[in-house]
């Protein structure tokens, strides 16, 4: 939570993060939320179904079924493509049922026909740029059980390794003191 | 005369610890509340091995400060 104190009248964020390891069944967690109101405490209630083999769901098969915006170096990432496949012999519309607008903007088709692959692309906003996360999107389809597909999105940045410089006979002093190499340098003063 | 001043002041001092009363009993009585608009969510079908999501919205809605003490897993 960002804030544990909550002014009359004003709403806070509760995140919860679900992490589904190796789980292969429909679960339920029920975190409770303990508050100076006093007893009975509040619970809320998350659903999940974890999946073993994430390329063979129904309606729908994402690929990649998890995005991976991770940054090693300076070269920026800023967006990813992923394929939305409709397995199923029907359209299908697809609605976001929840998603993170601060960190990424969602291009989705409104519907897929029936065996066609859609692409789509999930892009960063400059807050989402600059931050490492691990959060997800859920998205619906009007199937008639309704099924949902919460896809994990993470973004990790990585510094750029500094660049090794190896001493060099020939430099001249200031360039060994801006790689440090100051042990050369005494012996030069000597 | 002199009994009428007396009678104002006891008015006064009645007036004074109604109001008192009052103030404190309003404080004692004020209470936190909360509420939560929708408090389940459905994630679907989710890869193993990985995080997700997913963020619910308190409101504060009593008469005082909410406080939220800590949030244990279930």
């Amino acid at each position: 939570m960002k804030k544990d104190a909550i002014a009359v009248g004003d709403s806070a964020e509760l995140e919860i993060i679900f992490s589904t390891k190796r789980y292969n069944r429909t679960m339920t967690k029920r975190p409770k939320i303990i508050t100076n109101v006093g007893p009975p405490d509040k619970r809320v209630a998350i659903t999940a179904s974890p999946v073993a083999r994430p390329d063979s769901t129904y309606p729908l098969v994402f690929n990649p079924y998890k995005l991976d915006l991770s940054q090693f170096g300076e070269k920026v990432r800023e967006n990813i493509t992923f394929d939305i496949t409709n397995v199923s012999d029907e359209d299908l519309r697809i609605e976001v049922i929840a998603t993170r607008d601060n960190l990424w903007e969602l291009e989705l088709p409104e519907s897929i026909g029936a065996g066609k692959t859609e692409k789509a692309m999930l892009k960063l906003t400059d807050e989402g740029l600059e931050t490492s996360f691990e959060k997800s999107f859920t998205v619906e389809v009007d199937d008639r059980r309704n099924s949902r597909f919460t896809m994990p999105v993470k973004r990790s940045i990585h510094a750029a390794r500094p660049r090794v410089v190896t001493p060099n006979t020939t430099t001249n002093t200031a360039n060994k003191a801006a790689t440090g190499n100051t042990k050369s340098d005494k012996k030069g003063d000597k | 005369m002199k009994g009428s001043t007396v009678n104002l002041s006891r008015h006064w001092i009645a007036l004074g610890l109604l109001v008192v009363v009052l103030v404190v009993a309003g404080s004692v009585m004020a209470a936190p509340r909360m509420d939560i608009e929708n408090d389940s969510f459905n994630f679907g079908y989710v890869p193993q091995n990985s995080k997700i999501t997913h963020s619910f919205w308190l409101k504060s809605t009593g008469d005082d400060t909410l406080r939220v003490v800590r949030v244990v897993p279930g």
